[in-house]
């Protein structure tokens, strides 16, 4: 009997494919189905999230806001902020069961947002930004419509449907860096505002402006001071959630043309204790 | 965003130094197969009966290769659609044949000529509890035998 070992050709057992080219199809094709995936969370998120009673909204709030006592001379600029909120409100038309509760964070933080529950924290770094009651109403008014429009809901439901798919698929990736990763690109997708809301607030924001004033002056103040600041870092605009600077005022002086409602009207000073 | 950077990184590193060494061990592999391809791997268990036997000994090889991170990567992303594991597949033939390299290197230390009832034993060493792959071990062993040629 003859023994013999044929030599066996190479490639049967393992590919002569190139490894790029099995890495190239695999993460345009997960990560293009992932995409896909995001936004159909993210719209039927959208689409779910106004359903979710006010109320319950609000009791999922309370946790973050417990009452904290400011000392007086920052309870008196709470207030006021309270009643133009107040003013506002009754303008925008908001659901009777809707309230907005204003709070105000003595930091340098230049920043004002509306959140779950109807709250609207106000830094002390934007107000220092502000130097006319109009300027801050202009503000006042965008996130009370970001309110009325169940925006923080939705970007909450958006969010937390996102993260928690994304988290169960890094689970699944098995590399623990890789996960990281995912979970921070849910972070970083979900936990602001489209500009789509951004623009609609603005509108929104625009139009309770001048039923409460009778004009909008005022209304581009804020930008233009944060145009002034914004030189120095310059992103191109798709990168941002908030519409470009530049293109906000451009849209805001268009709708006060657009409806006739004039823009150079005296605006009303602040009151002592904010100068 | 660092997190971001140091994954593409070790993607980089582990795509670059672990092609090179995927291919250099395959080089290596080739010109010892040709080296050793006197020596006859059999896998029927007994030899047959006019096949006259001076000598007979137990001989093994062993070898572990471990994934790289590229590697790794890519078959995580294959665990989710299925299919052909490509990256794993080289990694499985470098260990079985390395682990007969051994045995046949073994085998020639004993001088035999032919090694009979060639079996291979495999196991994943698991490098973390998430139950990835960290490396491969394969152990070959066969009966080696002197034949008195005629």
């Amino acid at each position: 009997m003859k023994y013999e070992n044929p030599k066996i050709p190479e490639g049967i057992n393992t590919t002569r494919e190139h490894p790029l080219k099995e890495f190239a199809i695999l993460t345009v094709g997960i990560f293009g189905a992932l995409i896909i995936a995001v936004f159909a969370l993210g719209w039927a998120a959208q689409w779910a999230a106004p359903h979710v009673p006010f109320s319950y909204e609000k009791e999922l709030s309370q946790r973050f806001f417990k009452d904290q006592s400011l000392d007086k001379p920052n309870q008196q600029i709470q207030d006021w902020l309270q009643q133009l909120a107040t003013r506002l409100v009754a303008v925008e038309g908001l659901p009777p069961d809707m309230d907005i509760t204003v709070h105000y964070q003595d930091d340098d933080i230049v920043n004002a947002f509306a959140t779950l529950g109807g709250h609207v924290v106000v830094h002390r770094g934007l107000l220092k930004e502000l130097d006319s009651e109009n300027a801050v109403a202009t503000v006042l008014a965008h996130e009370i419509a970001h309110i009325k429009h169940r925006d923080p809901i939705i970007a909450a439901g958006r969010g937390v449907s996102i993260i928690l798919a994304l988290t169960a698929l890094s689970g699944t990736v098995g590399d623990e860096l890789a996960g990281k990763v995912l979970g921070n690109a849910a972070i970083l997708t979900s936990l602001s505002f489209s500009r789509d809301q951004e623009s609609r607030a603005d509108e929104e924001g625009l139009a309770a402006l001048f039923h409460a004033y009778g004009h909008v002056s005022g209304a581009t103040d804020l930008f233009a001071r944060l145009k002034k600041s914004e030189s120095s870092l310059h992103q191109p605009e798709f990168m941002q959630t908030h519409p470009g600077t530049e293109g906000r005022i451009d849209a805001i002086k268009q709708m006060a043309r657009a409806n006739g409602w004039p823009m150079n009207e005296p605006e009303k000073p602040l009151p002592n204790f904010l100068r | 965003m660092a997190d971001l950077y140091i994954f593409l990184i070790l993607l980089a590193l582990g795509f670059t130094i672990g092609t090179t060494v995927e291919k250099r061990h395959f080089r290596s592999l080739i010109r010892r197969e040709a080296e050793h391809a006197d020596l006859l791997l059999i896998a029927s268990k007994l030899p047959t009966p006019d096949l006259k036997i001076s000598e007979s000994h137990l001989v093994g090889g062993n070898a572990v290769i471990s994934v790289d991170y590229f590697k790794r990567f890519v078959a995580g992303l294959r665990n989710l659609v299925g299919g052909r594991m490509n990256a794993y597949e080289s990694l499985v033939d470098r260990a079985r044949r390395e682990a007969l390299l051994r045995l046949k290197d073994e085998a020639k230390q004993l001088g035999a000529d032919m090694v009979f009832n060639i079996k291979i034993e495999t196991a994943s060493i698991s490098q973390s509890a998430n139950k990835a792959l960290g490396s491969i071990e394969v152990y070959a062993y066969g009966t080696a035998v002197k034949t008195a040629r005629q």
